[in-house]
């Protein structure tokens, strides 16, 4: 399994993400309730991996910064999705 | 994190949506509709001034469709897959009523507003059953009763609508100020 899973945070993004078509920042900050600081950090990994997509348009006021899920983060978290299912299936 | 939680976030992300962009965009369309549905009222049971009321009635469409872009430039800080969909059921609902209500025009002229409440009522319905949304629920279902009233009263069938319409704006605006 990738090593992006490892973080339950990167995966609880992705799944967030895996339905959208695109979200503002604050959106992410304020469902998954964790700092600022914090979702940066895994946004960065997630974006330097070429899961997501992070765009910014200067507003008057401040900066609007756009996350999108990419194909290929979508397949992945897919993949992964479906490793767990079959994983929990097996259980006893 | 279990494996329902992680689906619970999937679903959520299906489901995301600004509640305060949709709630404005919805209280400007209810709105205006209402009054124009209130004008139209004026028009059928006066037969006055038609010219004048029917310019006001395009220049309030006008308005609100003027506000809802603009409001939309500014963007809508989440847009979900059910987003993309409803989008497009509200386009190709739209295109019914249009075409529809012509063809009920000229057939039974005075059920127009019965037809127009019922299948605009069923389009909010909709929308409130993708987003788990009560307000829309409850006034997609407010207005398709109120057909039920509009049959008795066919008269005032424009008015009723027009007044649905604006109690529904009013839940709308009351959401937003939450």
């Amino acid at each position: 399994m990738d090593n992006i899973f490892n973080s339950e945070v990167r995966v609880k993004i992705l799944a967030l993400l895996y339905g959208m078509e695109y979200c503002e920042y604050n959106f992410i900050l304020k469902k998954l309730d964790i700092t600022h600081g914090n979702l940066w950090s895994h946004l960065k990994k997630l974006e330097k991996e070429d899961y997501i997509e992070i765009k910014k348009y200067p507003l008057k006021k401040g900066v609007r910064t756009i996350i999108k899920i990419t194909n290929k983060g979508s397949e992945k978290f897919r993949g992964y999705l479906n490793e767990l299912m079959e994983f929990s299936n097996k259980k006893p | 994190m279990d494996i329902k939680e992680l689906l619970d976030l999937v679903l959520e992300g299906y489901q995301g949506e600004d509640k305060k962009y949709k709630g404005i965009v919805y209280f400007i369309s209810n709105f205006t509709s209402a009054l124009v549905f209130f004008i139209i009222h004026l028009i059928f049971s006066s037969y006055r001034a038609i010219v004048a009321l029917m310019f006001i009635s395009i220049l309030i469409i006008l308005l609100g469709a003027i506000l809802i872009v603009r409001r939309r430039k500014l963007g809508m800080n989440a847009y979900s897959y059910f987003n993309k969909i409803t989008d497009e059921i509200v386009c190709y609902g739209l295109i019914c009523i249009i075409i529809s209500s012509i063809s009920v025009f000229f057939i039974y002229p005075s059920l127009l507003g019965v037809f127009i409440g019922s299948t605009y009522g069923l389009l909010m319905a909709v929308e409130g059953v993708l987003f788990k949304s009560l307000i829309r629920k409850f006034g997609g279902l407010l207005l398709i009763f109120s057909t039920l009233i509009m049959i008795v009263y066919l008269d005032y069938q424009f008015l009723i609508l027009g007044i649905v319409q604006m109690i529904i704006a009013i839940l709308h605006l009351l959401d937003i100020k939450k």
